[in-house]
């Protein structure tokens, strides 16, 4: 439960932020503008009340979902450039490990020819040794 | 398999988050071995022991990275770490973790069953590395050679 709530606000918190925040600048914006198209001799709205806050609400609902698709395209090309970045990283990985193994094969493999040549090598000390010995009797 | 993994992460709903992620990459047989630890000392105490992957958060209470970095480097440098934050957005995270192998997002928490995987692999073909080396010097020194 823990877990579900933890993840669910890591994925929505940043779209509820910026989607309040979008919908406040879209609301403010269309009092100024009707105050710009319609003014009177005296400055006034011409607009009444009821119209302006429906204006409202319709631009900043507009604003916002016009940014949360925008930030959710840009979640999605973010995501591929991650997922690009961490392939990318898997195969240098992979070829790293490779080179890695082999070198251990190598060395093992150099290790056994060692042992075996060094033994081969004291079984000759001691033959030539008893040949030695031999040919002084 | 058997993966030791120390963590440095002071929520435990985070270090929930981490085991779960994890539990659910490594499926049975793997077993791994978990240990928290939030402050410097514990850290040090920690790293007497041989770890295969340290997953360390960024913002911990008096222990911010990169000390925690810093502390291990100095113990260990070879182990891998891998650097979690919830609250660095991906580019700063990666340009914080520069001396860490990899930066994951908490938000991003199925990526760390891999990461760890990664560097588990890369962690053992090492120690079969060195292994191989010190068996090979020890056969040289012991027929004369070297």
């Amino acid at each position: 439960m823990i877990e579900l709530l933890s993840r669910a606000f890591m994925r929505y918190a940043g779209d509820v932020v910026i989607g309040f925040f979008s919908y406040l600048l879209g609301s403010a914006i269309v009092p100024s503008l009707a105050l710009w198209l319609t003014p009177d001799a005296q400055g006034a709205v011409g607009l009444p009340l009821e119209v302006q806050t429906l204006l409202s609400m319709g631009v900043g609902g507009a604003v916002s979902a016009i940014v949360l698709i925008w930030k959710r395209q840009d979640d999605k090309a973010y995501q591929k450039s991650l997922e690009s970045i961490i392939a990318r990283q898997e195969v240098g990985q992979d070829r790293l490990i490779t080179i890695i193994q082999n070198s251990t094969t190598a060395m093992q493999s150099l290790q056994a020819t060692v042992s075996q040549l060094a033994n081969l090598k004291q079984i000759t000390d001691l033959l030539e040794d008893v040949a030695r010995r031999e040919t002084k009797r | 398999m058997t993966l030791s993994l120390l963590l440095i992460e002071d929520d435990p709903d985070d270090v929930l988050l981490i085991q779960n992620a994890l539990t659910t990459h490594f499926a049975p047989p793997a077993i791994l071995v978990f240990k928290q630890v939030w402050t410097e000392a514990m850290l040090l105490l920690a790293l007497q022991g041989r770890w295969d992957v340290v997953i360390s958060d960024f913002r911990l209470p008096g222990f911010t990275w990169p000390r925690p970095l810093e502390v291990i480097r100095h113990n260990d440098p070879l182990v891998p770490i891998i650097l979690i934050s919830g609250t660095l957005p991906y580019p700063r995270g990666l340009s914080q973790s520069v001396g860490a192998v990899e930066y994951i997002s908490k938000a991003d928490m199925r990526l760390l069953g891999p990461a760890v995987e990664r560097q588990a692999k890369l962690v053992y073909a090492t120690r079969a590395n060195t292994q191989a080396t010190h068996e090979l010097k020890d056969t040289l020194r012991n027929k004369g050679i070297y």
